[in-house]
C-alpha cells in the first residue's frame, strides 16, 4: 500500500498538469505567435516589430564603419567627431542602452549585414566578459529590446541560449512545454494576475493607466539609484572561464558572420570604473580570461583593444558607474584613435 | 548546483537510484562523492575549503579523545581555523574598510588591500555545523569519530549544505552511521514537500522578490511604495528560505535522512521570543546552545544578586546575553553594518519583551483575546526589522525611517496599495497554509518540530485513501501552478549569500 501510494502521488503530480492543455483553450483567443527564442518562451507577442527603419538608414548611409554596443560605447565615442577625425568617413553608431551581446549579434546579423555594400569594419564595445555572456540582458525587463532586432526565427541564438541555460538538457525543458502547453495559458493568466489588484486601488478611468504611470513616474530610469541606473554588474569569478563559456556564446557565430561577409571585426574592452583613482582591480581569473580572449580573437583574425590600465582614463572622467561623463567623449575618441592609429590608418 | 534546475533533477534521480542499490558503507561513499560534486559544480576550488574544515575538525576531535589533558588546545585549533577561514572569506574586506574609515576619521589615510575572491556559498552554514561537532566532543556530548568518510558526509551532506538547516552532530551523525531503509511513506510525504518548496520559491518568492527589488532600487521611494516593498521582501525572504529548507528536508527524506524543521510559521508569532522559536530554528538554537547559554552562565556567576535601575539580576543577564548573541547572529548574516543593526534590533526587542513580561502578567482569557493583536504587532515589528536587513546603505535607511505617511501624493498611495495587494495575492497560499496549520488541533503525541504542536497537513500522515488523493491533487495543482505562474525572473536563494 505504501509503495503504491508513493507512485500514485508521483504520477498524479506529473499527470494532473495535463489539464492545462484544455484549460488554455478556455482563455481569451490569443493570436499565438511562436517565439523566435523558444528557449526563453514558447510563444511571444512582440512589444515592437523588427525595426526596418534602421536598415533603411544604413542602406542610405552606406557606412564604412559601424560602432556597436550599449551606453558604454555611447558615453565614450562621439560618432560625428570620430568620423571627422578619420577624414569624414561614413560611420554608423549602433549604440543602444541596456543591451548585451545577444542584441549586438542580432544587430550585426539582421541590420548591418542586410545592407550592401557591406561596411569594411565593425567595432564592438563591451565590458569584461560580456562577449561570452549571451544571457546578459536578454531576460526580465530587457527582454523586449531584442524584439526590435530579431527576425521571426533566430535558431542560432536560440541554441546558444539553450545550451548556456540548460546545458545538454535544454531539449528536456522544451519537451515539458510540448507536453503541458503551459505557455499558452501563461500568456493570458500572467497579465490577468498582475492586473487583478488594479481595480481595487484605482477607479475605472485611472485603472487603465495606473501600471503605465507607475513605470514612467515611479520606476523610471531617473528614479533609480545611480548604481542600479548604471547597471554596475559584477560577473562571478566562475564566469571568467573563457574556454568554458566561449562555446556557448555568440562570439563564434559573430566572427563567422564577419568572415563570411568580409567585414573586419574589432572588439574594444572598455575600462570599468577606477578604484581610488587606479584602474579597477582585476582578479587573476579575469586577467586569465582577457588573455585567452585576446589569443582567441587574434587567432580568428579580429582586432582587440583593451582600455584597462590606460593612465589617460582617470576617475575624474567617469560619471555614474562605468559611464564616462559626456564632456569627455571627444577626449576619449581622440585617445582611442591615437592609441589605435595603425589599425585605423 | 541549485535545487530548481534540470541539472539537479538529473543529479538527484541518478543519485537516489544508485544509492538504494548499494550497501550501507557504499551509500555513504556515494553520498560524499555526490555532495562534493554538488558543492564544487560551479566552483571546484570551494571543495578545498570544505575538505580543510572537515579534516582539521576530524583531527581536533580525535586529538581531544586521545590527549584529554590538551582538549582545550584542540578545541581552540578547531575554533581558530574554522573562524579564520570564515573570517577571511566573509569579513576581510569589511574589517579592512572599517579600519580604513576609522583611520581616515583620525586623519590617517590608508588604503588597505582588497580581497577580490568570491564568498564560498554556504561557508557560514557548514562552518557552524562543523564547529558544533568539535564543541560537542569537547563538552563530552558526542564521541570523536574515527571514520573520516562519515564525518565528511556529516559536514557536506548535499541537501542542506548550502543553506541549512544546520544539523547537530548528535542528530545527524547517528543517521550517517546507522543503516537506512527506504520508506515509501516518507518518500511520498517528501515528494509533496519538495513540490511545495519549489512552488514557494518559484511562484511566491521570485514573484514578490521582483517587487521588492524594484522598490529597493529606487533612490528615494515614497512612503507607501517603500513599505509595500518591505512587505514584499518580508514575504520573499520567508518563502525563499523556507522553500530551501522544505526541498532540503524532502530530498534528505528520499535518502533516508531526517533533517530538523527550520520554520514554524514565523509570521504567526505573538512576540519576539515566539518569533525566534519559529524562524531559522536551527541557527537560533545553535546560537542559544553555543553562545547564549555559556554566556548567561558566565554572567550569572559574576552578576549574581545584583539589582540595577530597579531590575533584577536575571533581567540584566538575559538582556546582555541576548544582545551579544543577536549582534553576533546579525554579523553571521553578512559583513555589513545593517545586519549588525538588525541583530541589535531583535536583541533589544527580546530584552524589552522579557522586561515587559516580568512586570505585566495578564490573565489567560485576556491573553487569548489579545492574541490577534499581538500577532499583528509582531508582524509589524518584523517588517521594520526586514527594512533594516534589506537596506544596506545606512544613510538611505535613516531617510526611509524618517518618511512620514502624511501629506503623500494620492498616486504614491495608489501605487503602494497596488504593490502591497500584488504581493499579498502571490503570498495567499502561504497565509492559507499557516492559518490552516495553526487552527488544527494537535493529535496526541504528535511532535512536528521543536516548537510545533500541530501536525503539518502537507506531510506526516499514514496513507489513507482520501489522504493520498488529497496529496496527489495538492501536489499536481502546485506543479501546474509552478508551470504557469513561476516568475520570469529567476532569483538566487537569498541565504546563498550568507
Amino acid at each position: 500500500m505504501h509503495g503504491f501510494a508513493l507512485w500514485v502521488v508521483v504520477a498524479g503530480t506529473l499527470l494532473l498538469p495535463l489539464a492545462l492543455r484544455p484549460l488554455a483553450r478556455l482563455g481569451p483567443d490569443s493570436t499565438e505567435t511562436f517565439s523566435y527564442l523558444p528557449t526563453l518562451e514558447r510563444t511571444r507577442t512582440r512589444t515592437m516589430p523588427f525595426d526596418t527603419v534602421v536598415v533603411e538608414q544604413l542602406r542610405e548611409m552606406r557606412p564604412e564603419i559601424v560602432l556597436i554596443g550599449d551606453s558604454m560605447g555611447g558615453s565614450r565615442i562621439d560618432p560625428t567627431y570620430f568620423a571627422s577625425q578619420l577624414g569624414n568617413r561614413n560611420v554608423a553608431p549602433l549604440f543602444y542602452n541596456a543591451t548585451g551581446s545577444a542584441f549586438w549579434y542580432l544587430a550585426f546579423k539582421n541590420w548591418v549585414l542586410a545592407v550592401t555594400p557591406r561596411p569594411r569594419l565593425a567595432v564592438f564595445f563591451f565590458r569584461d566578459d560580456q562577449l561570452t555572456d549571451p544571457l546578459f540582458r536578454v531576460t526580465g525587463p530587457y527582454r523586449a529590446t531584442l524584439d526590435r532586432v530579431a527576425r521571426s526565427n533566430e535558431a542560432r541564438l536560440n541554441v546558444v541560449l539553450a545550451t548556456r541555460l540548460q546545458g545538454p538538457l535544454y531539449r528536456l525543458d522544451a519537451l515539458a512545454d510540448e507536453v503541458y502547453d503551459q505557455e499558452r495559458l501563461r500568456q493570458w493568466l500572467e497579465p490577468a494576475l498582475v492586473n487583478a489588484p488594479v481595480g481595487l486601488v484605482a477607479r475605472h478611468k485611472e485603472a487603465r493607466t495606473l501600471l503605465g504611470r507607475m513605470n514612467s513616474e515611479i520606476f523610471c530610469l531617473e528614479a533609480l539609484r545611480s548604481m542600479a541606473q548604471a547597471d554596475v554588474w559584477q560577473a562571478e569569478e566562475a564566469t571568467y572561464d573563457f574556454d568554458k563559456s566561449v562555446a556557448t556564446s555568440v562570439l563564434p557565430p559573430l566572427l563567422a558572420l564577419g568572415k563570411m561577409a568580409g567585414v573586419r571585426m574589432a572588439f574594444v574592452r572598455v575600462q570599468r570604473r577606477p578604484e581610488n583613482n587606479r584602474p579597477p582591480v582585476q582578479s587573476p581569473a579575469l586577467q586569465r580570461y582577457v588573455s585567452r580572449l585576446r589569443g582567441y580573437l587574434d587567432k580568428e583574425g579580429a582586432f582587440f583593444h583593451d582600455d584597462w590600465g590606460d593612465p589617460e582614463q582617470p576617475l575624474s572622467m567617469y560619471a555614474d558607474g562605468d559611464h564616462l561623463s559626456s564632456t569627455f567623449r571627444h577626449r576619449y575618441t581622440d585617445r582611442f584613435l591615437q592609441v589605435n592609429a595603425p589599425f585605423f590608418r | 548546483m541549485i535545487f530548481h534546475s534540470l541539472e539537479f533533477l538529473v543529479f538527484f534521480v541518478t543519485t537516489v537510484t544508485i544509492y538504494w542499490a548499494l550497501p550501507h558503507r557504499w551509500q555513504n561513499v556515494l553520498l560524499l562523492v555526490a555532495s562534493y560534486m554538488f558543492y564544487g559544480w560551479v566552483h571546484p576550488w570551494f571543495l578545498g575549503l570544505i575538505f580543510a574544515t572537515t579534516f582539521i575538525d576530524y583531527l581536533s576531535a580525535l586529538g581531544m579523545g586521545r590527549w584529554p589533558a590538551r582538549k582545550k588546545l584542540f578545541l581552540w585549533t578547531s575554533i581558530v581555523s574554522n573562524f579564520g577561514l570564515l573570517g577571511f572569506f566573509k569579513y576581510f574586506n569589511f574589517f579592512v574598510d572599517n579600519i580604513s574609515a576609522v583611520a581616515a576619521a583620525v586623519g590617517w589615510h590608508i588604503s588597505g588591500p582588497v580581497l577580490s575572491v568570491l564568498l564560498p556559498v554556504g561557508i557560514s552554514f557548514y562552518t557552524f555545523q562543523a564547529m558544533s561537532y568539535t564543541i560537542d566532543v569537547y563538552w563530552g556530548r558526542v564521541q570523536a569519530r574515527r571514520t573520516f568518510i562519515d564525518l565528511a558526509l556529516f559536514v557536506s551532506f548535499f541537501p542542506h549544505l548550502v543553506a541549512g538547516p544546520i544539523m547537530r552532530a548528535r542528530t545527524l551523525l547517528p543517521q550517517v552511521e546507522q543503516p537506512r531503509r527506504f520508506s515509501a511513506n516518507a518518500a511520498r510525504n517528501s515528494t509533496v514537500l519538495i513540490v511545495w518548496g519549489l512552488f514557494k520559491k518559484l511562484v511566491i518568492a521570485d514573484n514578490v522578490g521582483v517587487i521588492a527589488n524594484k522598490v529597493f532600487a529606487l533612490q528615494s521611494p515614497d512612503f507607501f511604495p517603500l513599505w509595500a516593498g518591505v512587505f514584499a521582501f518580508c514575504i520573499q525572504i520567508y518563502a525563499d528560505f523556507s522553500a530551501y529548507t522544505d526541498i532540503a528536508r524532502g530530498t534528505a527524506k528520499w535518502l533516508g535522512f531526517d533533517l530538523v524543521v527550520n520554520f514554524d510559521h514565523p509570521y504567526l508569532a505573538v512576540g519576539p521570543a515566539d518569533f525566534w522559536r519559529r524562524w531559522n530554528i536551527s541557527l537560533t538554537t545553535w546560537f542559544r546552545d553555543y553562545v547564549f547559554l555559556p554566556l548567561s552562565y558566565a554572567l550569572s556567576r559574576r552578576w549574581d544578586g545584583i539589582r540595577w535601575l530597579g531590575l533584577d539580576d536575571d533581567i540584566w543577564i538575559y538582556g546582555t546575553a541576548t544582545l551579544v548573541t543577536f549582534l553576533l547572529s546579525g554579523l553571521w548574516h553578512g559583513a555589513s553594518w545593517n545586519y549588525v543593526l538588525w541583530g541589535a534590533y531583535h536583541g533589544v526587542l527580546l530584552a524589552l519583551a522579557r522586561a515587559g513580561a516580568a512586570t505585566w502578567k495578564p490573565r489567560r482569557s485576556v491573553r487569548r483575546w489579545l492574541t490577534p493583536f499581538r500577532i499583528l504587532g509582531m508582524f509589524a515589528l518584523t517588517n521594520l526589522g526586514w527594512l533594516v536587513f534589506r537596506e544596506t546603505d545606512l544613510h538611505t535607511l535613516v531617510r526611509d525611517l524618517a518618511l512620514s505617511p502624511f501629506h503623500r501624493s494620492p498616486f504614491g498611495r495608489q501605487a503602494g496599495a497596488y504593490l502591497f495587494l500584488l504581493a499579498a495575492l502571490y503570498s495567499l497560499p502561504l497565509w492559507i497554509h499557516s492559518l490552516w496549520v495553526y487552527n488544527r488541533p494537535a493529535p496526541q503525541g504528535a511532535d512536528n518540530g521543536p516548537s510545533a504542536t500541530r501536525v503539518d497537513p502537507i506531510v506526516g500522515h499514514e496513507p489513507t485513501l482520501w489522504r493520498v488523493a488529497a496529496q496527489t491533487c495538492l501536489s499536481g495543482v502546485l506543479f501546474a501552478a509552478i508551470l504557469i505562474l513561476r516568475s520570469r525572473t529567476s532569483l538566487d536563494f537569498i541565504y546563498f549569500r550568507f
